[in-house]
């Protein structure tokens, strides 16, 4: 993992970059467009064991990776994702999804959120997204897609916990499934960080959630508290 | 009259033109006295169990044509009837198996009267060879199964074509699109265009991503119903509990006849019922899956034309289930999908 400011400022060596995707196409395209706004591709991979094999010959800050990929042909790019983690803790994975998929997201997350990332593949050609998401996995944060996050937040419930929240408290709760800092969060919503760290406060004590400091574990407890008002 | 006393004059327990009429006759009829001995044998059963009329008259008709598992019921059947108990058999047609003179068995349909006269008893048999009808029957439900299967099959292929294909094609353009742009001024007029082209190719890329999912949803296949229908009431415009799904796996058919029929009923149930929830629930006994799904909404839903569920009780037709609708508790709708299905 490459030293730097833990919110998302550049990193002074470029990152370097694993790229795995079965479709020639999309493997070649990511990784030009990636060298192109400075990322070190150090390798590329187009099927799960030889995502795995390269990723301990390279060890790199970040490997991105399809879902759906050979041998299995089924969910074999987030497994391989989920044992990078296990095993090589200081290479993040960003996950790229064709479909949003719950189920994706919490096999994603199961042994934590820190330096993972889940991502529509469609954003990979939203260039300043797809690099913020890897500068953020490669610092340990964690990245959800929007689409995913309004999808576990549009879920029609009884209850309706989420009721008890304001608007703006919504958009920052969204923001911080994301994965997004109080800084980014405040960036986004152009509120001063006090206002965020306050709006945060309140979610918390409204959702009845433990206050912590790492934003990771935020994600995670926010998105744990997601899930279960899911099921 | 003692019919025992008649083997060599089979046609004479029968009214002159009697038996005339009986060889004319498509099925076999036989006629049996109370020794369960032939009295008669028309040409017909000479054409279904391969005996001539003198080869048959006068012999045990469980020896002639009951298989050996079922001669001992046959005969006490006999016996329980002579007896004067109440009939279990008589004036109702029953499927069974009769064997012929080459010794192999063939279903047939079977029934037996007694013939209403003075004295000794008479029983005769109609016996009609069923073995085609069953066999076409049997490989009609099995077409109907493969011709289910084959539609999944082709729903799934398409995904995957997509997957692998045209949706691949699509970003890896978006990044030719981004690889273009970063090359061009943001004031020049290029710049306007290429920024178009890419939501519209955004766009495109959303449509054609719910068009795939919505031909099968790919954690189906890679998870089973539980991620399936999680996903499914997450997407769902009203609140829909899901009260227990098996976490095992079943067989592919009744995964994906379980999961459409689940979502053509949501989609029914968000547009007609008015309901304001819904529940889900997926019991599984020994051989039997059953799925329901009840609103709580103004009821009177039927599988009918243009309900969308004529097609689903058709699905699970082929799958030898059962799909109707019922009134839920509460005065909302219950639609109800049953499968054989053993635990994998």
């Amino acid at each position: 993992m490459s030293p730097s400011d833990p919110d998302g400022a550049p990193a002074p060596a470029p990152l370097r970059v694993l790229v795995a995707d079965d479709s020639a196409i999309l493997r070649e395209g990511a990784a030009r467009l990636l060298a192109d706004a400075g990322f070190d591709v150090v390798a590329q991979a187009a099927d799960a064991d030889e995502l795995l094999r390269k990723v301990r010959a390279h060890k790199p800050d970040v490997a991105v990776t399809d879902i759906r990929m050979p041998p299995r042909g089924e969910d074999d790019g987030l497994r391989a994702a989920v044992r990078i983690r296990a095993e090589l803790p200081h290479v993040g994975v960003l996950v790229l999804s064709q479909y949003v998929e719950e189920a994706y997201v919490e096999a994603l997350l199961a042994n934590g959120a820190a330096g993972v990332g889940y991502l529509l593949k469609d954003r990979v050609a939203d260039v300043a997204r797809f690099t913020d998401a890897l500068h953020r996995v490669a610092e340990g944060g964690s990245v959800l897609d929007p689409e995913v996050v309004a999808l576990m937040m549009g879920r029609r419930t009884a209850q309706d916990p989420l009721g008890a929240l304001t608007p703006r408290e919504r958009e920052v709760l969204g923001l911080m499934a994301e994965g997004r800092t109080n800084r980014a969060i405040a960036g986004a919503l152009h509120l001063s960080e006090r206002a965020v760290e306050r709006h945060v406060t309140a979610i918390f004590g409204k959702l009845d959630l433990e206050t912590t400091g790492d934003d990771h574990r935020r994600v995670l407890a926010v998105l744990r508290y997601l899930e279960a008002v899911g099921e | 009259m003692t019919p025992a006393a008649r083997p060599s004059d089979p046609t004479a327990v029968l009214a002159p033109g009697i038996a005339d009429v009986l060889d004319a006759a498509l099925d076999a009829v036989v006629a049996m006295d109370a020794d369960g001995r032939v009295l008669h044998w028309n040409r017909a059963a000479q054409r279904t169990f391969g005996f001539a009329p003198e080869q048959a008259v006068g012999r045990e008709m469980a020896e002639l044509i009951v298989p050996p598992r079922h001669r001992d019921a046959h005969r006490r059947g006999l016996a329980r009837l002579l007896s004067g108990a109440a009939p279990t058999l008589l004036d109702q047609r029953v499927e069974t198996q009769a064997i012929g003179a080459d010794g192999s068995e063939r279903a047939v349909e079977l029934t037996v009267t007694r013939l209403p006269q003075e004295g000794a008893p008479i029983f005769v048999g109609y016996v009609r060879d069923i073995s085609d009808r069953l066999a076409a029957e049997r490989e009609l439900r099995a077409s109907r199964h493969r011709l289910l299967e084959a539609a999944y099959e082709t729903r799934r292929r398409f995904e995957r074509d997509l997957h692998d294909g045209a949706q691949q094609r699509l970003i890896g353009t978006g990044i030719a699109l981004q690889l273009l742009r970063a090359r061009v001024d943001d004031g020049d007029e290029l710049a306007a265009l290429i920024d178009e082209a890419r939501d519209e190719l955004t766009a495109a890329t959303a449509e054609l991503r719910e068009l795939a999912r919505g031909l099968h949803p790919a954690v189906l296949t890679q998870g089973g119903l539980r991620p399936a229908l999680r996903a499914l009431t997450g997407r769902a415009p009203i609140p829909v509990a899901i009260d227990g799904v098996p976490a095992g796996r079943l067989p592919t058919a009744v995964e994906t006849t379980a999961y459409f029929t689940l979502a053509e009923g949501l989609t029914n149930v968000a547009r007609h019922s008015g309901a304001s929830s819904a529940t889900i629930a997926i019991e599984q006994d020994a051989e039997l899956l059953r799925v329901t799904l009840t609103d709580d909404g103004r009821g009177g839903a039927v599988v009918g034309a243009g309900s969308g569920l004529a097609g689903l009780r058709d699905r699970a037709a082929a799958l030898d289930g059962r799909l109707w609708v019922e009134p839920a508790a509460g005065g909302g709708t219950r639609l109800v999908l049953e499968v054989p299905c053993e635990p994998v």
